[in-house]
């Protein structure tokens, strides 16, 4: 006999609020149906006005991946007004993408560390955020909502000491994430939990479209960072991190291995700002018109930006698509058939961010 | 960018064209071009290229109904409810809504002067 | 297993990594960008930061000479600040205390170059001069050099 069980908009395990009722059969899911909205703003009615102040506006969508929102609309906006940045400008947004990716990739390994009841490796991770975040008040005047793009490119300077700084930076968190791999991948505990649970073939994985780690853990290779490249990652040297076995290890692994590729994207970055021109942000002589669009990689997964401008100070449409309204789709065939008490485990290992989804 | 304007019948023979190709849908953009809606179809086909293709449905026809993808690529769901009822274009086999409540009907629709 | 060991080890017998942060305040680095001020002596007037700020949160009023500044609207992004020609508004990094009441500030111009407070300057010395009959040919002039210096 079937039961229905609510998994609410507020429960524990999630930080905002999302919608998933069950049907259930004894232990096992048989149906799920997800239902969101609950944190709509109508954003995308507001980016109809000046297109300077819709930088500010961009970063508030979300407040972990915030310096990939203002990137991509200032790539959008740039491009129908066919503007190019200077080197430096570009430098230096990639160097706070890749720290964005560090701080990001922290807190989702230890928000899945607390939904499987490990609290005391939850704290050790954030504390290894704050030393990131520290870096990013020092370069740019504010922990999130940096506030550092404008479409023609950046405001804030790295100097030679601050550039100094950050290689020290790189070496103490090493160090530190060194210790957190051994901790996590050598734990016996940790690994017989989230072996075998929420399982994404890989020809479901490539039904549905799915972006991001979730991907990479399925053993689909998609990285916008080399298969679309901007800024300046194709002077870089990196290779994608996929791995074969599908379920909910694969993906925290692949966090977790996404955290030295980037310690070492900063240390080949940090060199290439020697020797360039202190330009920061380039004047446009024409006013945005056409449309254009333009996609990054944040950490949990391709972000994509589609603007069309009307000649004039105001935009007549801007478009947002996230990665967790390509993955929300996909919790649907991975939950049914599951345990009740695994939902919570597989729905966080999915890193959602429903700021980003319901905008 | 550069945009091929084509009718219904053609978009579901490309669809599947596409889908048995590998390529992957990046996702369906609505917007309102003063006497019709467009709804824009945007796919990622190999390293750096992209496709897109459009619909264009006139506002004074009463609402008529495109059929959708989504019997073909599962990830269409979400983009597609989002375009009917942000601008009132019927769309078959899905539920109109998924966002917002019922009393509020087509907001970015842009009403005429 | 034998690296959480250590760690649980080496936590028990270290201080604390928190501190007590009512009592001891905390120090931001150099920097960052808290509280907006105004500077009197440098506004004009012009009005570009009420045309600029994202947040609705300036108000100019040239018939009173004061500019208006909703504290607890404003999002702290730093647009006014590149935007002024004047270089008269700056950022500090002491953030206001949480209250139950919502924080306006007035600040007074009183910088003689503004274009409003010349006109009414000019316009004041025009009445004066006329209403006073003694060598008319003398005292306008004479009140033109010092307004321009």
């Amino acid at each position: 006999m079937r039961s229905t069980i609510q998994f609410g908009p507020q429960h524990p395990v999630w930080i905002e609020p999302l919608r998933l009722k069950l049907t259930m059969d004894g232990e096992i899911v048989k149906d799920v149906e997800l239902e969101a909205g609950y944190v709509h703003r109508g954003l995308e009615k507001k980016f109809e006005w000046d297109y300077n102040k819709g930088a500010y506006l961009s970063e508030r969508i979300c407040g972990i991946c915030t310096q990939h929102h203002s990137t991509c609309y200032c790539l959008a906006v740039e491009g129908t007004m066919k503007l190019e940045i200077t080197r430096r400008a570009a430098a230096i947004r990639t160097i706070m993408l890749e720290l964005e990716r560090l701080h990001s990739h922290l807190l989702a390994i230890g928000l899945t560390l607390e939904a499987i009841g490990f609290e005391n490796l939850f704290m050790l991770c954030f504390r290894n955020r704050e030393i990131v975040l520290d870096v990013f008040e020092r370069t740019t005047g504010n922990r999130v909502l940096h506030g550092i793009n404008i479409v023609g490119g950046v405001t804030r300077n790295i100097g030679p000491e601050m550039a100094k700084e950050i290689m020290d930076f790189c070496d103490v968190m090493e160090k530190r994430c060194r210790d957190l791999e051994s901790m996590i991948t050598h734990s016996y505990t940790i690994r017989e939990r989230m072996k075998g649970v929420g399982v994404l073939t890989k020809q479901v994985a490539i039904d549905y479209s799915v972006v991001g780690p979730i991907a990479r853990g399925s053993g689909v290779p998609y990285d916008v960072r080399i298969d679309a490249p901007y800024l300046l990652y194709n002077e870089l040297k990196l290779k994608p991190i996929v791995e074969e076995s599908c379920d909910v290890w694969a993906r925290s692994v692949v966090r977790v291995r996404e955290l030295f590729q980037s310690i070492d994207l900063i240390r080949q970055l940090v060199p290439l700002l020697e020797g360039l021109p202190d330009e920061l942000a380039a004047k446009s002589k024409t006013l945005p018109e056409g449309d254009a669009f333009a996609r990054v990689e944040p950490p949990r997964g391709e972000l994509f930006y589609f603007a069309r401008g009307k000649k004039s100070k105001e935009m007549d449409r801007i478009k947002v698509r996230t990665s967790t309204y390509a993955n929300g789709p996909a919790l649907v065939p991975v939950i049914k058939g599951c345990h009740l008490a695994d939902v919570g485990v597989i729905t966080i290992s999915y890193d959602p961010c429903i700021g980003c989804f319901d905008r | 960018m550069n945009v091929k304007i084509i009718t219904q019948p053609e978009l579901q023979d490309i669809a599947r064209r596409l889908k048995g190709s590998g390529a992957r849908l990046i996702t369906i953009v609505g917007t309102d071009a003063g006497a019709n809606i467009e709804v824009t179809y945007f796919f990622h086909t190999g390293v750096n290229k992209t496709e897109e293709y459009r619909i264009i449905v006139p506002k004074q026809g009463g609402n008529e109904e495109i059929s959708g993808i989504s019997h073909i690529w599962p990830a269409a769901y979400v983009a597609e409810n989002e375009v009917s009822e942000m601008f009132g274009v019927k769309i078959k086999d899905v539920p109109g809504r998924f966002f917002l409540h019922e009393s509020v009907t087509a907001p970015l629709r842009r009403k005429a002067p | 297993m034998l690296k959480i060991l250590e760690n649980i080890i080496r936590n028990a017998l270290s201080p604390p990594y928190t501190s007590k942060y009512p009592y001891t305040p905390y120090n931001h680095f150099p920097g960052t960008r808290a509280d907006v001020v105004f500077d009197g002596q440098k506004c004009i007037l012009c009005g570009l930061c009420q045309r600029s700020c994202p947040a609705d949160c300036i108000i100019i009023h040239k018939g009173e000479e004061q500019v208006e500044y909703l504290n607890t609207q404003c999002i702290r992004c730093g647009y006014c600040v590149r935007v002024c020609p004047t270089n008269a508004i700056s950022q500090n990094e002491v953030y206001t205390k949480p209250s139950k009441e919502k924080l306006t500030i007035f600040t007074k111009v009183t910088n003689e170059n503004a274009p409003v407070i010349k006109k009414r300057k000019a316009a004041e010395a025009a009445a004066r001069s006329a209403s006073t009959p003694e060598a008319p040919g003398k005292t306008p002039a004479t009140d033109k050099n010092e307004k321009k210096g």
